[in-house]
């Protein structure tokens, strides 16, 4: 009912990998990257200019409703998804002075979103564990946000495939990205975006086929 | 492989829909646009100085809030849960016990789930004793309102092929809980998807009915919004939803002159419950809507009495589990307690959802515990009787 016991985990998706454009791929723990925050802001850049300050600003503006919406894809939920895009921006604002390719704040939001996504999933399955209960997805009947039948099924069925597929078919159709795109926000070849994709789909209408 | 491609995608937006602009918490900038939060604007200003000092600036304020709350919350949300008298008898025969004694109604109506169109219950055991499938190809019953007569039902049904609108029917159930055939009725489509299966709520006579409605189509369709229906004069009354909340649990009293919400916290709300009288000139809801129970209180279901007088809610404590739940009567003029009906301990994370009978004394519960169905509640004695039900999938949208 209230805000999920995973919220403070969501902090802190995607830290940057110090000389590099690229946030991490495979995020640490909550905990773990909690403490190691104050280190990092101890050695942080300096301060972003007026400019990349303006430039944070309209990304916002611009992307932060679609990037919680893929959050909310990929964690079920709209208020862990808001948390792991405001973390996403935040990890922004720290590494927007080591971007070289402004093109490249968007991308990196991406994968600062899966990752944080990740995290977010990672600590439910340790809530799990301690019998701690977090917000139904939105597909789930009991969330009840969602209308269409059909849709929660699919949505149900989408949840039940392996991590990796359900980001390759949330960035492919909901974002509509090519594969190249979506190689380098999961940080994996083009193949296998192919690949994993293609396996995707078939174990989906394999699901749903069984389920009618 | 295609028409599954379709269908994902298809899926994918209704899902990213429900995340609207004014449902993200956060400032707004002029435009009413989502603005940079503060954390994020803060960031530039900082001076390693400052990381220090605001963090200890922070926690001293925390301490003086906690120190101050601990003072005041239990005064403005004497919770429930602690110490409030459980409601004496008397008081429970005169709230609820006022109406010749009957039965509860026989048969309720749910949405059991994907794909399983709409299905009415036995009330008493649980069993779904008929199905109905939607009435054209690609719709799905999104909600459910009940009459008085407890055989009269209003149905939305929504997801036709390039329309966002939401259809409203008219259903009628024989003696043995046997639908009859879906009658359209003769009111303007509905703009949008209902925002829950509880955002659906008539009047005892089912004259008026109220819904709510989130933007279905991209920014140039219509806002979400709340609606009452007048179908003597097919007059529509509307007030738009800029509140960063899903509205949920609608329930109208028995002459249709009150209409109670919940902001509920499962939809990103704050757990607000509020009254509108529908009568209100249209304009903006958060305006026009009165707050009756505080966020405190976490209302995550709301029902108003026939009269309108007395307001059941269902609310939640804790923040972590184990949660605990009441059921209680508020007035709705003041939002003073009236006194506690029924308590859970120990409880799941998901909302309960309530609908009143028609006569205002026996109650329907669900998904308290997921061990059944939900539970009818004799208000006037207090009794509850568990209705059993398929493990783990109770119907939404319930409505008696």
């Amino acid at each position: 009912v209230t805000r999920p016991a995973v919220g403070d985990a969501a902090r802190g998706p995607g830290q940057d990998r110090p000389g590099t454009d690229e946030p991490r791929h495979s995020a640490a723990g909550p905990a773990r990257r909690h403490r190691s925050m104050p280190a990092n802001t101890e050695h942080a850049p300096s301060a972003p200019s007026a400019a990349t300050d303006e430039l944070v600003n309209d990304l916002f503006r611009a992307h932060a409703l679609g990037l919680i919406r893929v959050a909310l894809l990929l964690v079920g939920d709209q208020q862990s998804a808001e948390d792991v895009v405001q973390d996403a921006f935040l990890g922004l604002c720290r590494a927007l002075p080591r971007i070289r390719d402004q093109a490249k704040a968007l991308p990196y939001l991406r994968t600062s979103v899966i990752n944080g996504a990740r995290s977010v999933l990672r600590a439910r399955k340790r809530a799990r564990l301690r019998r701690v209960q977090h917000e139904p997805p939105v597909w789930s009947a009991e969330s009840a946000a969602m209308a269409g039948e059909d849709r929660r099924a699919v949505l149900g069925a989408v949840a039940r495939l392996p991590r990796r597929s359900r980001e390759v078919l949330a960035l492919r159709y909901y974002l509509d990205l090519p594969d190249t795109e979506i190689a380098a926000a999961l940080g994996i070849s083009r193949g296998t975006v192919s690949s994993t994709a293609s396996r995707a789909l078939t174990a989906l209408a394999r699901d749903l086929q069984e389920g009618q | 492989v295609n028409t599954l491609e379709d269908r994902l995608r298809d899926a994918y937006q209704a899902a990213a829909q429900t995340v609207r602009p004014e449902t993200i918490r956060g400032p707004r900038d002029q435009a009413g646009q989502v603005a940079r939060p503060p954390l994020l604007a803060g960031y530039r200003a900082r001076s390693r100085r400052a990381r220090v000092l605001i963090p200890l600036a922070a926690a001293a304020t925390v301490a003086l809030i906690t120190v101050a709350a601990s003072a005041v919350i239990p005064q403005i949300s004497a919770g429930p849960q602690r110490g409030a008298p459980v409601m004496p008898a008397a008081t429970r025969r005169s709230l609820f016990g006022t109406r010749p004694p009957g039965a509860p109604p026989a048969y309720f109506v749910g949405l059991p789930g994907a794909g399983a169109g709409l299905g009415v219950y036995n009330a008493a055991t649980g069993q779904i004793v008929a199905r109905l499938r939607p009435p054209e190809r690609g719709l799905h019953f999104s909600a459910t309102a009940a009459t008085a007569d407890g055989r009269t039902f209003v149905v939305a049904a929504s997801g036709r092929k390039g329309s966002c609108d939401t259809l409203l029917y008219r259903l009628r159930l024989n003696a043995g809980g046997q639908p009859g055939a879906l009658t359209p009725l003769a009111v303007p489509e509905v703009a949008g998807h209902l925002i829950t299966p509880t955002s659906l709520a008539a009047s005892a006579d089912g004259r008026t009915i109220a819904y709510a409605s989130a933007r279905c189509g991209g920014s140039n369709s219509a806002p979400g919004h709340a609606g009452v229906i007048d179908l003597a004069t097919r007059q529509v009354r509307t007030w738009v939803i800029t509140l960063s909340e899903g509205l949920m649990s609608l329930s109208l009293s028995g002459a249709g002159r009150t209409l109670a919400f919940t902001e509920a916290t499962a939809l990103g709300g704050d757990g607000t419950a509020r009254v509108l009288s529908t009568d209100s000139p249209a304009g903006l809801l958060a305006q026009r809507a009165r707050a009756v129970l505080p966020a405190a209180l976490q209302a995550q279901a709301v029902a108003l009495s026939p009269a309108g007088n007395v307001l059941l809610a269902c609310t939640w404590r804790g923040t972590s589990p184990p949660y605990s739940a009441a059921l209680a009567a508020y007035q709705t003029a003041t939002g003073h307690l009236i006194g506690v009906l029924h308590t859970w301990q120990d409880v799941h994370v998901s909302p309960c959802m309530i609908s009143a009978d028609p006569s205002g004394s026996y109650l329907l519960v669900t998904d308290i515990f997921r061990r059944d169905i939900g539970a009818q509640i004799d208000l006037a004695t207090g009794r509850l009787a568990a209705v059993p039900g398929r493990t783990g999938n109770p119907p939404v949208g319930i409505s008696w």
